[in-house]
């Protein structure tokens, strides 16, 4: 009787853990389903109430040490641009959320790569680094992060050799001869900037871009003199900033961001 | 297609020609482009570059319907953008609630909203990421007060830099 009456405690309890499973989402190591993720997303960011939509989440074991984070991307035009990072967590690792501002990702679980020799893993996250401009390509650039007392930090010249891959991919690619191989072209450089092996790779090119007819590729060139940012991309910069085409109004906003009038 | 959008849309708007300039910049208002697919150069509908995940005139999510029948496109679009408008006057009013003596958005500023909240940098009811915060001009802010100015809407170029480019191109390309 009394071995019954534990059973049925246990069962009881077991009842109102599967009905509160979206409050046990973190900790619940392996235990939530992605419907459940989904929810406990939706609440703490107000998805729905805010016209935007869940288009992933995953549960993450980022330190290696069993402290459960959840990943979620969002995409708040209703278009399907999943181009907002979340992580979420709470527990004695920390608790609270991050953003991110990412470029297309449909699967979180792509982000989650592993970098080191110890078990913890990073976050790969690939930002837009040219503007959007409908059916041309964005360029875009990754960032690494790493978990540091309960908070993704920005590593990334830690991790030369993912940089150095990426760029042999990169150049693969550009020998193919692309159709439109200025995005690729932008993201090479800029490892090339970022390695250091070429301050400002990217600059000559930049410069007849930012003459072009094509007002895409003109906005892509002052996008390539705002990274730069040494003394003469700001003068490119300052050469296009008047006027308002969008490109204008692009390089002004890079030279108050830098504080440069 | 421009008269479409202009109907679509409504002629009594602050910027009844708004969607002609978010068409140019998702598609230079094309819904098909000529090229060769599957062996046959024809005029196919415009995908975007990243392997087609948006499609036609106003670049919506790739649908057999939104890739062949422009003017379905054109009018979930548009019903899209309304539904932005709305979102924007959620996060106006609840920023004019916080902040004494903001005004009231005017058309031409919600319609900058929701351009934004149309676009790939939206940030949903956040309001650090829309097209405008409150900003104490004249004056020194301390949390939501403001002294010795008064509460404006100003551009939010620090919080959402790409967004406030994607309204404005939009803007600078209305037909």
């Amino acid at each position: 009787m009394k071995t019954k009456s534990n059973w049925q405690a246990t069962t009881q309890l077991l009842v109102v853990v599967a009905l509160f499973a979206p409050s046990c989402v973190i900790g619940c190591h392996g235990q939530n389903t992605d419907a459940a993720l989904r929810s406990f997303v939706d609440k703490q960011l107000s998805v729905a109430e805010g016209g935007g939509k869940i288009c992933s989440v995953a549960q993450v074991d980022l330190s290696g040490n069993q402290t459960e984070s959840i990943l979620a991307s969002i995409d708040w035009s209703g278009r399907g641009f999943c181009n907002d990072v979340w992580i979420l967590r709470t527990g004695s690792n920390g608790s609270g959320k991050q953003r991110f501002d990412a470029w297309n990702v449909e699967d979180v679980r792509k982000l989650v790569v592993s970098l080191g020799s110890g078990r913890d893993k990073q976050l790969a996250v690939r930002r837009g680094y040219s503007q959007y401009n409908g059916v041309g390509c964005v360029a875009t650039w990754t960032e690494i992060y790493t978990e540091r007392n309960g908070k993704l930090e920005e590593e990334s010249a830690s991790f030369p050799a993912f940089y150095l891959q990426r760029l042999n991919m990169l150049q693969g690619l550009l020998n193919r001869e692309e159709a439109e191989p200025e995005c690729t072209q932008m993201e090479a450089d800029k490892i090339r900037r970022f390695l250091g092996t070429s301050p400002t790779a990217g600059f000559d090119l930049a410069q007849r871009w930012v003459q072009s007819s094509n007002p895409a590729l003109r906005a892509k060139g002052v996008a390539v003199f705002a990274d730069i940012g040494d003394d003469p991309s700001k003068m490119e910069l300052r050469k296009v900033a008047g006027g308002d085409a969008p490109e204008a109004i692009l390089a002004r906003h890079f030279l108050e961001a830098d504080g440069v009038k | 297609m421009v008269n479409q959008l202009v109907s679509d849309y409504g002629s009594t708007q602050p910027t009844p020609h708004l969607m002609t300039g978010i068409a140019s910049v998702e598609s230079s208002i094309e819904q098909f482009k000529s090229e060769a697919l599957y062996g046959q150069t024809l005029y196919w509908p415009l995908e975007s570059y990243d392997g087609g995940t948006h499609i036609g005139l106003m670049q919506m999510p790739t649908s057999m319907d939104y890739a062949f029948n422009w003017q379905d496109n054109a009018s979930n679009a548009v019903a899209l953008f309304y539904q932005k408008e709305s979102v924007a006057t959620t996060v106006a009013s609840n920023e004019i609630s916080s902040y004494s003596g903001l005004p009231a958005l005017t058309g031409a500023q919600l319609e900058n909203m929701a351009l934004t909240l149309y676009g790939p940098y939206a940030g949903g009811t956040n309001p650090a990421k829309q097209y405008y915060v409150p900003g104490c001009v004249g004056g020194t802010a301390s949390g939501t007060t403001c002294t010795g100015g008064t509460w404006q809407w100003v551009v939010n170029t620090a919080g959402n830099a790409n967004g406030v480019a994607y309204a404005n191109s939009c803007r600078s390309k209305v037909q």
